[in-house]
């Protein structure tokens, strides 16, 4: 009985929490998708999404997305796997990780230097004689400089996900006549998929939906749903436009969560 | 007053939703000062006993005394019992004297008297000095000590042990043993102490409680309950049993193995079907010839101090002998026993009318003399 | 075999770890160039540290946001470690889970959809964009990370524990007090951490919420980014990258010391 009581006291503030920031948000959107730029009731904005502009926007959202996801997992497989079999690898990760607690708007400012005209890539294409060319601004920068951003994160569910991995396993299945290539293939993949699925989690929902890299590394060039929301939100003030982009990435937010299951980052 | 209960179950039932009930109107008495243990395999119910004491969970129906009152409604921080736990529970957060000292200290006892009190408790379990250890520093043994100086420092009336030896080494748990009988004793309060090792039971308990599937099976002294099991679990379960199907003939007369045998139970219908119980170690072999009971060896092994050796009867049933002697399998051999090895068990017999029964005949034996 | 594998494993790591530093220390190298460009070392000065010592606006700016962080990390802790009590008290798995999944959806969510909804939100609510509103936005987006790193260590306390207090005469909120609290303390610091490291990071919600007469670092390292190079931001990155180092050895320090090794920065977006 005293238990129920003080429970429930305790649960009021995160209670009122799931309600007002969490549920009410969600409906919000979902309300205000039904409206057209005049505040009228009205289904023009799913209309308008079903258009070839804003599908070819889509389409190309989520190709460079899975494009940034694909290299940042072929990247961070290998250095986790190599971070494991070192020394003090608790203390390698940490530095793995440590960029990742700089300031996103600071490394994409640094990203500007080192792309721009002058920069010190152009530099180096100069010194090895293909000359120096136009980067920022590019499709390239900006799927180079996503990558840079979510390695870390990519990184760390795979590397413990590795590090989870029973030692023995591996000698059993070399004791049992596999090969290094095989133990990989049959043995260590299937176990750290978990890992490598909550990586896939962590980077492609939020490379749909980046908009401050497209607009300072990008320049405008790559236009992904996060860029397309914050232009009707801030911009063009067209929320009804907004919010029925910002629902159909909720729904393939959902969708992607259904099927790679929710995890927690690093579990 | 001092002889009354201090601890009264009556009918009492915990049920879970729908499920089975875990404890079935079991109804018994504790008295002051004893060493009571709660006997049973697991699942059967001791734990549940052990937490509707504690008051860690509320029956079902029934009622249940402490003192003559009646505390189902009670909650734990209110009640005068203190628990040892299986995986001790020690605070992790707090080194050992304050791990004592928490009961002391929600009490609000002034702090010149908690250092006094932790200090003899300490002393009481043989930790002196550990005060300022961190319970992460100390061994199983000593997390075991460290959880009884937790309970006793309290000077609760009842002291709940919830199989609290079971997570230590064989060595170590013999030696335990008989520093709980010992601390008892110098206590002097009630012990109530729950495990799935017989061995231990009979080793330590004033009274033990066997206890299967929700109900008490049996409960007495732990000799009564090695001599006179009243059913085939409890003889199953306590000590190693040679259990056979047989005939009561009559008074004094058993019929099992193809043979007819003189015992010394009485009170049964004639030719009433019962189950007789031989305990190994009353199993003498002899020659064929000589033999009772003549069985066929189909097994042995080497334990140290004895042989174990298993042989059937021509009823096919099984009997487990240790003996210095060795056999070899196939040997064909013969068993002897006194009239008083065989236990004679009915079918579906309550403890209440097994004990009229055996009281009967003892009145009968004390007319004979 | 072995030895030539292993040679290339080393470079391709080092080859990782300077491509994450490169850019971070690029700009701290040009936060010393008198020739106010991020091409072209010309000099060593300080100029660009003292200009930004006396650039008032900015210096309010890194209080707004130091306000904010700490002020959000409070109030989510309190709130996330009453919550995750709540949730773990619930014994039915059902009810756990779904109370679960909703605190998930905002750890997941894209930040943009939650700068959009936050910002329509309080747009209904009548509620002013600014300082409450940054100040409201960053606890909510930080009760589910703090939830998410106090409920394992009060799904990894034995229920004994508090079975033993109680038996030693705890009261209800003695059991939380002097047991369920200091036990999870590890978690709540964790917690807390993470919610203020959340709070100084974000960009996205803050810029969706925030009104014209406020504004955080992030939000303001962004307008200047977009005007161009100015190596005031680079002497600022310097500084916060100092900052960061010193809270990562604080950080490391507490969560080694309750023995989860560096599994606790794993939330960060």
């Amino acid at each position: 009985m005293e238990n129920k009581v003080s429970k429930n006291l305790y649960m009021i503030p995160y209670a009122l929490w799931i309600i007002l920031f969490v549920i009410a948000p969600i409906l919000l959107v979902l309300y205000y998708s039904f409206f057209d730029i005049e505040g009228n009731f009205s289904l023009v904005n799913y209309k308008n999404f079903f258009t070839p502009v804003y599908l070819q926007m889509t389409l190309s959202s989520f190709w460079y997305a899975f494009l940034i996801t694909a290299i940042s997992l072929l990247v961070a497989y290998p250095t986790a796997y190599l971070l494991t079999r070192t020394k003090h690898k608790h203390l390698w990760l940490l530095l793995i990780i440590v960029p990742s607690w700089i300031n996103l708007l600071l490394k994409a400012y640094a990203f500007i230097g080192i792309f721009g005209a002058y920069g010190v890539a152009n530099n180096f294409l100069e010194w090895i004689g293909i000359g120096s060319r136009q980067l920022l601004f590019t499709d390239f920068s900006f799927v180079f400089v996503s990558v840079y951003i979510f390695i870390p994160f990519m990184i760390l569910p795979i590397f413990n996900a590795l590090d989870n991995l029973n030692p023995s396993l591996l000698y059993a299945a070399k004791d049992l006549g596999a090969s290094g290539w095989t133990t990989f293939r049959r043995v260590v993949f299937p176990l750290t998929i978990d890992g490598v699925k909550s990586g896939i989690q962590v980077v492609f929902i939020p490379a749909l939906s980046l908009f401050m890299l497209t607009r300072l590394i990008a320049g405008n060039r790559v236009i992904t749903l996060g860029t397309a929301i914050e232009q009707h939100f801030l911009v063009t003030q067209d929320w009804g436009m907004g919010s029925t982009i910002a629902v159909f990435l909720i729904l393939i937010m959902f969708l992607f969560m259904g099927l790679t299951g929710f995890r927690k980052r690093g579990a | 007053m001092t002889n009354t209960a201090i601890i009264q179950f009556n009918n009492v039932t915990k049920q879970y939703d729908h499920d089975a009930p875990v404890l079935d109107h079991v109804s018994f008495e504790i008295e002051r000062g004893k060493f009571y243990t709660l006997l049973g395999p697991s699942g059967c119910g001791k734990t549940t006993i052990l937490r509707l004491i504690a008051g860690f969970t509320e029956a079902t129906s029934g009622d249940i005394y402490f003192n003559g009152k009646k505390i189902n409604h009670i909650p734990a921080n209110k009640r005068q019992v203190n628990t040892v736990f299986q995986d001790y529970a020690l605070f992790p957060h707090l080194n050992v004297f304050e791990n004592v000292a928490f009961g002391l200290r929600i009490k609000k006892m002034k702090k010149s008297q908690v250092a006094a009190k932790v200090k003899e408790a300490l002393s009481f379990v043989n930790l002196s000095g550990y005060e300022d250890r961190e319970i992460k520093e100390m061994s199983g043994g000593q997390r075991q000590r460290v959880a009884i100086a937790r309970a006793i420092v309290n000077e609760p009336e009842v002291i709940l042990l919830d199989e609290p030896l079971s997570a230590l080494d064989l060595k170590l748990r013999y030696q335990m043993q008989y520093e709980l009988r010992e601390l008892q004793r110098r206590l002097g309060i009630t012990f109530i102490f729950v495990t799935h090792d017989q061995e231990e039971a009979l080793a330590m308990s004033d009274e033990i409680f066997v206890i299967n599937k929700g109900r008490i099976q049996q409960s007495g002294t732990p000799i009564d309950i090695y001599d006179e099991p009243i059913n085939r679990f409890v003889a199953d379960f306590i000590g190693e049993s040679n259990i056979a199907k047989a005939t009561m003939i009559d008074d004094f007369l058993v019929a099992f193995g193809g043979e007819q045998f003189s015992c010394v139970d009485q009170g049964m219908n004639p030719n009433e079907p019962v189950e007789v119980v031989i305990r190994p170690e009353d199993l003498e072999i002899t020659s064929f010839e000589n033999g009772m009971l003549q069985v066929e060896v189909n097994s042995q092994l080497f334990r140290g101090v004895h042989y174990e050796i298993t042989g059937l009867d021509k009823e096919g049933n099984e009997w487990l002998v240790q003996s210095t002697k060795k056999a070899a399998v196939g040997d064909k051999i013969g068993l002897r026993f006194d009239p008083e090895a065989i236990h004679v068990m009915r079918f579906n017999e309550t403890e209440e009318d097994f004990d009229r029964r055996l009281d009967s005949y003892s009145e009968g034996e004390a007319d004979g003399k | 075999m072995e030895r030539k594998s292993s040679f290339a494993a080393n470079i391709f790591l080092i080859l990782i770890f300077f491509i994450l530093y490169a850019p971070i220390f690029y700009l701290i190298f040009y936060s010393f160039n008198s020739g106010g460009t991020m091409s072209g070392f010309e000099g060593f000065t300080l100029d660009w540290y003292k200009e930004l010592l006396h650039d008032t606006r900015l210096l309010i700016i890194v209080l707004n946001t130091l306000v904010i962080a700490l002020l959000s990390a409070l109030i989510s802790t309190v709130i996330g470690v009453l919550g995750a009590i709540g949730i773990q008290a619930y014994k039915r798995r059902q009810t756990k889970n779904t109370l679960l999944a909703l605190n998930n959806i905002l750890v997941v969510s894209p930040d943009v959809i939650i700068g959009a909804s936050f910002l329509i939100l309080f747009t209904m609510a009548g509620i002013q964009l600014g300082f409450y509103s940054v100040l409201l936005s960053h606890i909510a987006f930080s009760i589910p990370i703090v939830v998410l790193l106090v409920l394992p260590k009060l799904m990894e306390m034995s229920p004994t524990l508090i079975d033993a207090a109680r038996d030693l005469g705890a009261s209800q909120w003695n059991v939380l007090t002097k047991v369920i609290l200091p036990y999870i303390a590890p978690g709540i610091f964790a917690g807390f951490f993470m919610a203020l490291t959340y709070s100084l990071d974000d960009f996205a919600v803050t810029f969706f919420v925030t009104g014209n007469g406020f504004s955080t670092l992030s939000v303001e390292i962004y307008s200047l980014a977009r005007r161009g190079i100015s190596l005031n931001i680079n002497a600022l990155s310097t500084i916060l990258f100092v900052v960061t180092i010193v809270l990562v050895v604080v950080y490391y320090y507490l969560t080694q010391r309750s023995g989860s090794g560096a599994k606790g920065v794993d939330f960060r977006r």
